[in-house]
């Protein structure tokens, strides 16, 4: 008799989301009892189901996150498939046939739908659920400029109203070169030039940089990597940071965390991280304390969870909570916990942070999507993760 | 937008209900979704309409009590029924010409998902019809299959047979391409 292992397989299979009856369950245990390979198969099988469920999560940018939130509100929404059709048809037909009536179309189209999209940029000038629109710089028509973001984003219509706007693909890679046409077009919070890629097909709008000033495209000739100025403490700062994460550092200009004295954060745009902010404090007090409530404001408890593992939490280095160094703070009726500490955890945007206190300085570090793990040992080179007591060593400096 | 120093800037509440439950729920649905069609953008459309019909339903006084249960039962809806349209207009598109079509709906994130075994995974949940991918993804967020088959519009034993068949599938796959490396 030719036993069938498959049916089997597939019974195993159907325990992980379905009760089997008990019959069924008994000629699986029967049978896995006899089948060392089928037993195998099926542990294997079932290692496949957590798997997936530890896959890491894809993260949605900010600011399309920002634009549906938005959206909700405004409840405009058409189906988008027949316009990102049209544009992507569009790329298609000019790639593979060089039919550049085809994109001039498009663009004519988009110019007639500009009248259209400044009554829609004055509609949203008075959302209050909408941020201040950035001043990322002026870019003048025939200007070539450098796109300094990964992944920036070209649209037919300068608005990220899908509705109105269908985006292209590819999106437009770091280093690219792009010659303004137009603008700046003001809408939904951000700066837009109508640009065509050097070297590409791809014509259309793009924002020049983020709603907190952070440029997406930088003109080459007048860009400068030098700091701005800044005070004796400031400059105390970016010197304590390691020095990979200490680039393109500014004075902290807007509102500093609470109880901080000064504070600069740093740019990175690293593929792993995006910025590193350091901030000094009367006390080490002061910054463990800042640091508690900040990690407490994103659900993180003190002395939880496990960032080397990859989930959120927080923990102690050098002296131990129960031990009675010096600077220990209570929080929320707990502790006392040593000063130096450390910790991550997922941002409302689903990216990884990480924070800690080194002393009276507190660092965080935003990454650049949800890999917790990844940059909680960034923080923490050169040496070996949470190796030991000392400092991790992104403040070694300190 | 999330700063260094932890200070959220975010959009002022207009639906107080729908709005917190986008701030409680995008990012995991966003992720379902981007997982399920293979196509960010894609992603984002059903992400906004999932909302929208939550608003819809909020409005006419018909909240559902299971809300994150809803909107992964709306979006899989949305996703498999994305699946069903989107093969006549991927025919229509090689019909053009470009080869490059299926790197047109990949996002950046495949670059560096290549590097890891979840890249591997992914390739072969890929793979799978959009209803099985669908059904093992609602499953690894918790779903049962009673949960599962209510969402995907099948039958009980309709859904188990799908689930089981497409287990097995991934196992072999994935058997198969470990063998080869």
């Amino acid at each position: 008799m030719t036993i069938d292992h498959r049916s089997f397989l597939e019974l195993a299979a159907a325990s992980v989301d379905f009760e089997l009856t008990a019959s069924e369950q008994v000629g699986l245990d029967d049978h896995v009892r006899t089948c060392v390979a089928c037993r195998r198969r099926i542990a294997r099988l079932r290692g496949d189901a957590r798997e997936i469920a530890a896959l890491p999560p894809f993260v949605l940018d900010s600011v399309d996150a920002r634009r549906i939130r938005a959206s909700l509100g405004r409840r405009s929404h058409t189906p988008l498939g027949t316009l990102r059709l049209v544009a992507i048809a569009a790329i298609l037909a000019l790639a593979a046939a060089g039919a550049v009536a085809v994109g001039a179309e498009l663009l004519r189209q988009a110019d007639r739908d500009l009248a259209r999209l400044r009554a829609i940029e004055a509609d949203q000038s008075t959302d209050p659920s909408l941020p201040p629109a950035t001043r990322a710089g002026q870019f003048s028509p025939g200007a070539v400029v450098d796109v300094v973001v990964t992944g920036l984003r070209v649209r037919t219509l300068p608005t990220v109203d899908n509705a109105t706007s269908a985006k292209f693909e590819p999106l437009l890679g770091s280093g690219s070169k792009v010659r303004i046409i137009q603008g700046p077009v003001s809408a939904d919070g951000y700066e837009w030039y109508l640009i065509e890629a050097i070297g590409s097909p791809q014509r259309g709008w793009v924002a020049a940089g983020d709603h907190d000033g952070t440029p997406w495209i930088e003109d080459p000739v007048t860009r400068s990597d030098a700091p701005p100025a800044m005070s004796v403490d400031e400059l105390a700062l970016v010197e304590g940071l390691r020095p990979d994460a200490a680039r393109n550092c500014a004075r902290r200009e807007s509102a500093l965390p609470a109880r901080a004295l000064v504070g600069v954060e740093c740019r990175l745009r690293t593929a792993l991280v995006a910025r590193v902010g350091a901030y000094r404090y009367a006390s080490a007090a002061d910054a463990a304390l800042t640091y508690l409530e900040r990690l407490a404001g994103a659900g993180v408890k003190p002395l939880s969870g496990d960032c080397s593992a990859g989930t959120s939490g927080e923990r102690a280095w050098g002296s131990p909570d129960q031990g009675d160094s010096p600077g220990q703070v209570v929080f929320a009726s707990t502790g006392p916990w040593s000063p130096g500490r450390i910790g991550c955890f997922l941002d409302d945007n689903g990216t990884a942070n990480v924070r800690l206190t080194c002393g009276s300085v507190a660092i965080g570090v935003l990454g650049q999507d949800a890999r917790l793990k990844t940059l909680w040992a960034w923080a923490w080179q050169p040496r070996p993760a949470g190796s030991g007591d000392e400092a991790p060593g992104i403040c070694r400096g300190f | 937008m999330v700063d260094v120093d932890g200070g959220t800037v975010g959009p002022v509440e207009r639906r107080a209900d729908v709005g917190a439950a986008f701030e409680t729920y995008h990012a995991e649905l966003f992720s379902f979704l981007r997982r399920g069609t293979r196509d960010a953008a894609a992603a984002e459309d059903l992400l906004q309409d999932a909302f929208l019909r939550l608003a819809q339903e909020s409005e006419a006084g018909r909240s559902p009590d299971n809300v994150r249960a809803w909107l992964y039962r709306v979006a899989a809806n949305l996703a498999i029924s994305r699946a069903r349209r989107g093969r006549t207009a991927i025919a229509w598109m090689s019909r053009v010409g470009r080869p490059e079509v299926e790197r047109m709906v990949e996002s950046p994130e495949a670059a560096t998902l290549d590097r890891e075994r979840s890249a591997e995974i992914d390739r072969v949940l890929a793979g799978l019809s959009a209803e099985a991918r669908t059904a093992l993804l609602l499953s690894s967020e918790g779903f049962s299959g009673q949960e599962i088959a209510v969402a995907i519009g099948r039958s009980y034993i309709a859904t188990r047979t799908l689930m089981s068949r497409a287990r097995v599938r991934v196992r072999e796959e994935l058997e198969r391409r470990e063998g080869r490396s």
